[in-house]
């Protein structure tokens, strides 16, 4: 007797094998499978987390975030229709949750966080005049090298509006298409566009300003 | 114009960057960068920033967040059980017993304001009719009690109310005033009248003022017109209001205030009352002439008394006391008054 289509799915997601069919494991983590459900959360905890992480600029914030997001995910499972990815409805929820965190927290830090960007050490300022001086075409491989002017653009990325920092994490660290951010923010394209625009505006203005 | 330029051509740069062009745009693109040097250093600035944002090392999820979110899993799934569990029926169950309690108690309490609220704001209850008023004044009683088949004397108070009491006056003159004083006072006590009698007493007189019904007015009477010779001469004034006015019967007998006491109204009682005075007058005048005219040896030559066809005339005989058919328990307030005669 030959297996199911279904029932062949059951069975690769139960070895945990490489191809995991994110409606399936929807439906099965909506059926209240348990191993489904860790499926999902390992598949997805790490992209989540990082951006949450880049997001709200707290490790121990985002780990609290990331735990709600999956817990709300698996509550809500159910109500997932498969209309958008998801990975891009789990996203959603993610950056709902951390850009109103990030709303309810009082920016005490601001101030603190612009003073400590500008008095940037002059190793890193150095590092970044000769990074944008650098006509070529940017390196990833080198510029994973360059811890100080990471640590820089984090900072810089701190300063945006959470709905800037959102959108920029999601196209320029996670990938995402316009399409897939319009619709992980549920915004109109052309607001990412004009949001992405304006976030990299203020990124370059403010790591040309320490150059100065 | 040129803002909007501008903006639009900063959208179109960072688009083009990010690969979201159409071939058509990426060749508008590249045509006006090659054109304009300031637009292509841009460009290369949003490629740094690009670059330098996603340059930023992935940063993985601590190794707890799996057990974490089980865990959050799990209390909250025991906190739903315990909630459904407890809450639906029992919650609800509780809900509605507090709102009968509470429309309970509200109940209960308009009721007790009703009630003191009522006493507070109606009318005065009738007067208890002063019974030592000897009009009898038109006042309604409300608290007489009537024997109704040998029961209590304070029952059937509602047949009482607003009954104007008839009002009587019994008065003895008699050589031992002390010995018809016993005598009267035995019957009350007989009667158990005590609780409804007032006495008052003199060295020389003795009053009872009894506030009863007719039943045991009539009982009353019936007990001492046995001996009603020893209590002397006996006159009696019956007092009627509305309208006012007394008739004095002289040389009452027991059976005629008997009579009285058992009209039927007030019309028949005046009647009677005027009858026995006038009856009683022209006895003795008939009889103080006999004694004038006839000498003492000429005892068996006594005139003929007058008599009343009806019979309740006739004078001191038990059996000439009339039972009462009716308003048996009409108030009365009887006064009988013991004097020592000459």
């Amino acid at each position: 007797m030959e297996k199911s289509a279904v029932t062949e799915q059951d069975d690769n997601l139960q070895t945990n094998n490489i191809v995991i069919d994110d409606a399936l494991l929807a439906r099965k983590c909506a059926d209240g499978d348990l191993a489904s459900m860790e499926v999902l959360i390992t598949k997805y905890q790490d992209r989540i987390y990082n951006v949450i992480f880049r997001i709200c600029a707290n490790a121990h914030d985002a780990a609290e975030l990331t735990q709600d997001t999956f817990v709300k995910v698996i509550e809500n499972i159910d109500k997932f229709k498969g209309k958008s990815g998801l990975y891009t409805w789990i996203f959603r929820i993610a950056v709902n949750l951390t850009i109103n965190f990030c709303k309810r927290q009082v920016r005490v830090g601001f101030h603190s966080l612009q003073q400590e960007f500008n008095e940037s050490s002059g190793d890193s300022v150095a590092m970044l005049k000769d990074f944008m001086a650098d006509e070529n075409e940017p390196d990833p491989a080198e510029l994973a090298q360059k811890k100080e002017l990471q640590e820089l653009a984090f900072k810089a990325l701190s300063l945006l509006d959470e709905n800037y920092r959102a959108v920029i994490i999601l196209r320029d660290i996670e990938a995402m298409s316009y399409d897939e951010i319009a619709q992980v923010l549920e915004l109109e394209l052309g607001t990412v566009k004009s949001r992405l625009s304006r976030a990299r505006e203020a990124l370059r203005k403010s790591l040309k300003a320490i150059l100065k | 114009m040129n803002d909007k330029r501008r903006i639009n051509n900063e959208q179109l740069l960072n688009a083009y960057i990010d690969g979201e062009l159409s071939e058509r745009e990426k060749t508008q693109v590249k045509r006006l960068i090659d054109h304009d040097e300031q637009l292509r250093a841009r460009l290369a600035e949003l490629r740094k920033v690009k670059a330098v944002v996603g340059a930023l090392p992935t940063v993985s999820a601590p190794s707890t967040i799996l057990d974490e979110v089980r865990a959050s899993l799990e209390r909250k799934m025991i906190l739903n059980e315990y909630n459904s569990s407890v809450d639906e029926t029992q919650g609800a169950r509780h809900l509605m017993l507090r709102r009968i309690s509470a429309a309970a108690a509200i109940i209960v309490l308009v009721g007790v304001l009703g009630v003191i609220v009522y006493n507070i704001v109606r009318v005065p209850p009738q007067k208890i009719p002063d019974l030592n008023d000897p009009v009898g004044g038109g006042i309604a009683i409300n608290d007489y009690g009537a024997v109704e088949d040998g029961g209590s004397d304070i029952s059937n108070t509602a047949a009482a109310v607003n009954v104007r009491p008839l009002v009587m006056e019994l008065t003895m003159l008699s050589d031992s005033q002390l010995n018809a004083s016993r005598v009267v006072s035995n019957a009350i006590y007989n009667h158990a009248l005590l609780e409804y009698t007032i006495p008052k007493r003199t060295p020389s007189r003795s009053q009872y003022i009894i506030s009863c019904t007719r039943r045991q007015a009539m009982s009353l009477l019936t007990d001492l017109s046995e001996q009603w010779d020893s209590l002397g001469t006996a006159s009696l004034q019956v007092n009627f209001s509305e309208p006012r006015e007394e008739v004095q019967v002289p040389d009452v007998t027991a059976g005629q205030v008997a009579g009285i006491l058992a009209a039927r109204d007030r019309i028949e009682r005046l009647k009677l009352a005027r009858d026995y005075t006038t009856l009683n007058r022209m006895q003795n005048v008939i009889t103080k002439n006999s004694e004038d005219s006839l000498s003492p040896s000429a005892d068996n030559l006594k005139p003929v008394q007058p008599r009343m066809t009806s019979g309740q005339g006739e004078r001191d005989s038990r059996r000439n006391i009339p039972e009462l058919k009716d308003n048996q328990s009409h108030p009365v307030k009887l006064t009988i008054t013991l004097e020592q005669g000459e």
